[in-house]
């Protein structure tokens, strides 16, 4: 065939503006959408990394059932950060250096804090799964990440005021906690959130300083004696993981069911049970990320709860399942609506999108791109009746919104 | 009076975990940073073979010694590969062979038994409290105090009266010396750190039902177990158990007079300890 100019500027013309097209215009015609997804999948974290990495296959699953995006497939890469910001910077430098823009990374603040910089020279969108640290929305803010987890003031706000509401009997509070300053902003938020609640209502409420424990302890028998003691009717505990079912053990032999009238847990949820069984505490309240059947009627929770049956034969999944598959939803939802891969444009639509996750309606709040979903609160406890030795007894709901932190972007809450 | 006997259990706690590394330390002279790891081996151990809720105490114990002869063997496999190459090396080197041991203790137990907590329940009879004089005492707590105690006589028995201990104290002091009377040196070594690691599956097994197991559970002790054995004089049991029954005492102490500062108290009482005995209370011994 002889090349004439006509032709030759027909040919420049359509290779040009192929070229042009953005990304996910010449994903369709094959090309996957990679999602970097970098976490913690050795060392102390590892447990939580493997939730958050079961949760983004499900959702990537999920999604490429239903046809990807845009008709390309979605395809997860998986960093390891070795529970350090090191790990996570050098992951994140080789993802990127692979032409990798989009990414999802949790759930330790340290490692965040060491990739949120970079963001912006590798021109990467990243969704932070489950992070709760304030500094990742104020004084560390990053325009380009958005922080699908929940701040203490949100989460452990919410819980004080529902505590007020339902216990509206309780004057008295004891807290017990680790020797951690980042907890302090757990029992801080939580006593807040239940004077605010009181004081609405024309009651008082006191609040008892906490007890600390040191972190990893191996004997907490000193300070369990030391709330009992305290005659307060309310107990709110914010140890954590190994630590918090050692101390639930070791308070079982001075009947701290009988000793408090409320019990509350920060976040183990359903740690506790699984370990406890049928020496779980009789009732023993707990915030959580994510409970499939307080979502009535939403179809993506279900889903979701299903495929992590099927994927561990656990009925109840850790909250970071659910937190972690509406991470690569809100990316993946993104790029579809915008049709690019460029932050420029993924960030307005995240921003103003809200897609429909196992969570309930994600939608950010856009000063600071804080997550501003429900809030979840489950009672469960020690029955005899269930084959697993316990049971889960009720469930609350408050809209997260109303308990977020004022947003200060790019300077620190003060 | 509660703190005082708290502090009771915790220091016989911390001196389970510590008499199996004092005891390597004073045969081999080396400080092995994977004995928390082998604690926890010990405790997964025991946990599979009791379940999550124990029928009995002597069920709770019977599978103590089986964790302690697992541990063991383990610990003369690691003596054979690791131990003995590195006995007469720089202590750094020491120090990064036994941190390496431990990671693939740690790694071993999250391929065996995963990354989930799991809990052991105190058997009958243990699982409640008793009033003495008034005092509400953990029962769970009187176990690891008599426990702490049996294991310190028979220890000390064995090291200071029974013939087996007087050989592994002859070729501690002098291998050399004790090969040319005609005692098996290698044998001795063999048994003793057979013996030290034993002694770190029992505390693992013994403990079950007062920590949660999770592959971190080496950590919880060993720290503590550490500064035990550095107070009481490296290689000598009879310090670490003084300097247990002290540590407790002053963990309990500090609960009550700086609550709001955990565990402080027992690094200044190292610290001080340290300025006033710096060879440990009753000094170094080669057992």
């Amino acid at each position: 065939m002889r090349l004439n100019r006509r032709h030759f500027l027909a040919t420049s013309a359509a290779g040009l503006g192929a070229l042009a097209m953005p990304g996910i215009l010449r994903a369709q015609q094959g090309e996957a959408v990679r999602i970097g997804l970098i976490t913690t999948l050795s060392g102390p974290g590892q447990l939580y990394g493997n939730y958050i990495k079961d949760g983004s296959e499900i959702a990537v699953e999920r999604l490429n059932a239903a046809g990807g995006v845009n008709g390309a497939k979605i395809e997860l890469v998986v960093r390891d950060d070795k529970n350090s910001p090191e790990g996570a910077v050098t992951a994140f430098r080789e993802l990127t250096g692979n032409g990798i823009k989009l990414f999802a990374q949790g759930t330790f603040t340290a490692n965040l804090l060491g990739t949120l910089p970079l963001l912006e020279d590798a021109d990467v969108t990243m969704v932070m799964v489950g992070a709760s640290a304030l500094a990742l929305t104020h004084e560390a803010y990053n325009p380009r990440a958005f922080r699908l987890g929940f701040s203490s003031p949100m989460c452990f706000g919410g819980y004080g005021n529902l505590m007020a509401q339902k216990h509206p009997e309780i004057e008295k509070w004891a807290m017990l906690r680790s020797d951690v300053t980042a907890l302090a902003d757990i029992t801080n938020a939580f006593s807040n959130g239940l004077k605010a609640e009181t004081e609405k209502a024309g009651r008082k409420v006191e609040v008892l300083d906490p007890v600390l424990v040191p972190y990893g302890g191996a004997d907490f028998r000193n300070q369990i004696s030391n709330i009992i003691g305290s005659g307060a009717p309310g107990l709110f505990n914010v140890l954590q993981g190994a630590d918090a079912i050692s101390y639930y053990k070791q308070a079982r032999t001075f009947s701290l069911d009988e000793k408090f009238k409320v019990l509350c847990d920060s976040a183990n949820e359903f740690a506790i049970a699984k370990a406890m069984g049928a020496n779980t505490p009789a009732s023993l309240w707990s915030w959580t990320g994510w409970y499939p059947a307080a979502n009535k009627d939403n179809a993506v929770s279900d889903e979701v709860h299903k495929a992590y049956i099927k994927l561990r034969g656990d009925e109840y999944p850790n909250w970071y399942i659910g937190v972690s598959h509406d991470s690569i939803l809100t990316i993946a939802n993104a790029v579809a609506k915008a049709g690019s891969l460029d932050a420029a444009k993924l960030v307005p639509t995240i921003e103003t999108e809200t897609p429909q996750g196992a969570l309930g309606k994600i939608h950010f709040r856009k000063e600071d791109h804080a997550f501003a979903g429900d809030l979840t609160y489950i009672r469960f406890g020690r029955d005899d009746k269930n084959a697993n030795g316990w049971s889960v007894f009720e469930t609350a709901q408050l809209p997260g919104a109303e308990f977020l932190e004022r947003a200060t972007p790019g300077s620190k809450l003060n | 009076m509660f703190t005082l006997v708290n502090g009771l259990t915790t220091g016989m706690a911390v001196f389970l975990v510590a008499a199996g590394l004092t005891l390597v330390f004073g045969i081999m002279r080396i400080l092995n940073f994977a004995h928390g790891a082998f604690f926890m081996i010990g405790a997964y151990v025991a946990s599979t073979l009791v379940g999550s809720a124990p029928r009995s105490v002597l069920a709770l114990v019977a599978a103590a010694v089986v964790a302690a002869l697992v541990v063991g063997v383990l610990g003369i496999v690691v003596q054979r590969f690791v131990l003995r190459r590195i006995q007469h090396v720089d202590e750094h080197y020491m120090l990064i062979a036994t941190f390496a041991v431990m990671l693939v203790c740690v790694g071993f137990v999250k391929l065996i038994w995963g990354l989930e907590f799991l809990s052991v329940d105190p058997p009958p009879g243990i699982d409640t409290g008793v009033e003495i004089f008034s005092l509400f005492v953990p029962s769970f707590s009187l176990f690891i105090i008599s426990s702490g105690v049996v294991v310190f006589l028979v220890l000390d028995f064995v090291i200071h009266r029974a013939w087996t201990g007087k050989m592994i104290t002859a070729i501690a002091r002098d291998g050399w010396m004790a090969e040319l009377l005609g005692i098996n040196v290698p044998a001795g070594i063999m048994a003793a750190v057979g013996g030290s690691f034993a002694l770190a599956g029992l505390a693992g097994g013994l403990l079950l039902p007062n920590q949660t197991l999770s592959p971190a559970l080496g950590d919880t002790f060993l720290l503590l177990a550490f500064i035990t054995v550095v107070i009481g004089g490296l290689g000598n049991v009879r310090g670490a158990f003084i300097a247990a029954i002290l540590l407790g005492l002053i963990d309990g102490l500090n609960t009550m007079l700086l609550p709001a500062y955990p565990g402080v108290a027992v690094y200044v009482g190292m610290v001080a300890f340290l300025l006033l005995w710096p060879n440990g209370i009753l000094g170094e011994s080669r057992l």
